[in-house]
């Protein structure tokens, strides 16, 4: 069965109220989950309460929503409750490296905090105008928040080579945000 | 901006770049469809398992596994399916019913028509070469293959007999390094386990439910990942090696 199926299943669960459908959420994305949350947090068992509240907020939101793709939908919450678990956690308790990916997203960023909700559309076209390779590898560090190193291995790349595409992507992004008029 | 609020609102970028972003490799996924590929891709020493003799073993037992006709029941231990014979719309949605959304007349045309010959699947060669090419195919199929298979390659229409060109064309072009070759032939198995709905190795019996001659069509694509020496090392694969090397006798 492929992922669609298989999500198809699922969310029939979920809108027949079936309480399997979060032990089957659990055993086809639980571990994928624990991984986008544990890119953010350090401690497990900070990711694993964001993965099960994470199944709270997706059995609440199933139905009326019918996700395209339960695996984007379930990452999403994930990580934006791991964000909200970093943003509440004391500085002893964080993830470093992705407190250095958060930095170096930043610095290329110059949006003011009112002008927030436009990044995502911004993003979406910046994205859009770039090669896959080239996307993948800034999702994948500033979304995911993999580690250099574990990019690199996943493309056959250099770490060296990983960080390179990266800090070109980032100014390719700022120039892309000051063409628009976005200026710290 | 805060860094934070930077990722907050990073969240909502488009599903597309979420999807195809997801490593293939590294996320410990809880699942249980590809075992083999996950082992296989995991293991750190698929340079040395590929690199080393061809699986004829591996190979013999899934053909064997292929020899099951098409019309009569696989033998599986746990989920055997329906006794049915498959000659029409009805008999094949019950042997499958997963794959509903196939009784479609449409759907069925294309399926016995392009996967039955490779000759019909060899006309569409050059369709898929340009679909691949439109993909920029060395990125996106490794990010995450059954979704960009899913998502934008007809793979249903192109069947088994699409991945031996496959092969043949991401082997010729582009000079890359042997890692992002391997994980090339991972990706492939990957596909090619999806695309005959092998959803784990202990269910080799399954038959394909895009297929109409499962032994044709696993037998042409075994034989061209032979070529390029590519085994899976499995407690499964070991299992048929040996079987195999009983009843049949491989070079």
């Amino acid at each position: 069965m492929d992922e669609q199926q298989n999500d198809k299943r699922i969310i029939d669960l979920y809108f027949a109220r079936n309480e399997q459908a979060i032990a089957e959420t659990d055993r086809h994305y639980g571990g994928f989950c624990l991984r986008v949350s544990l890119s953010i947090l350090d401690d497990r068992r900070d990711a694993e309460e964001c993965v099960n509240d994470t199944y709270i907020k997706a059995w609440n939101a199933i139905p009326p929503t019918r996700p395209r793709s339960l695996r984007a939908f379930l990452a999403k919450i994930v990580r934006n409750l791991s964000l909200q678990r970093l943003e509440y956690n004391t500085a002893a308790k964080r993830n470093q490296d992705f407190e250095l990916s958060l930095e170096e997203l930043g610095e290329c960023i110059p949006l003011r905090d009112e002008e927030a909700d436009e990044l995502p559309a911004l993003l979406n076209s910046f994205l859009d105008t770039l090669p896959a390779s080239e996307w993948q590898l800034f999702c994948g560090r500033y979304w995911h928040g993999h580690a250099v190193k574990e990019l690199a291995r996943a493309y056959g790349l250099t770490p060296k080579a990983v960080t390179m595409r990266l800090s070109r992507t980032r100014e390719k992004l700022r120039t892309y945000l000051n063409e628009r008029g976005y200026h710290l | 901006m805060k860094p934070l609020l930077i990722a907050q609102k990073m969240t909502e970028i488009d599903e597309r770049f979420i999807l195809g972003s997801v490593l293939p490799t590294a996320a410990p996924v809880k699942t249980h469809r590809f075992p083999a590929l996950s082992r296989f891709m995991n293991s750190g020493v698929a340079a040395a398992v590929i690199s080393g003799v061809v699986a004829v073993g591996v190979l013999t037992g899934i053909i064997l596994a292929g020899r099951t006709p098409p019309n009569q029941p696989p033998v599986t231990t746990d989920d055997p399916p329906p006794v049915t014979e498959s000659t029409g719309k009805e008999s094949e949605s019950e042997t499958e019913p997963v794959t509903e959304d196939t009784t479609e007349p449409v759907t069925e045309e294309v399926t016995e028509d392009i996967i039955d010959t490779p000759e019909e699947a060899e006309a569409r060669k050059e369709e898929l070469i340009a679909i691949l090419d439109a993909l920029d195919y060395k990125w996106n199929i490794l990010a995450d293959p059954s979704y960009y298979f899913d998502q934008y390659i007809p793979v249903k229409e192109f069947g088994v007999y699409g991945v031996p060109y496959m092969l043949d064309y991401i082997m010729e072009h582009e000079g890359e390094t042997k890692v992002e070759e391997l994980k090339r032939l991972g990706v492939i198995l990957h596909f090619a386990y999806h695309n005959l709905g092998i959803t784990d190795t202990s269910d080799w019996h399954r038959p394909d439910p895009y297929s109409s001659d499962l032994f044709d069509n696993t037998k042409c694509l075994m034989e061209h990942l032979g070529e390029y020496g590519l085994r899976v090392n499995t407690e499964d694969s070991i299992a048929s090696e040996e079987s195999s090397s009983e009843t049949e006798p491989q070079s």
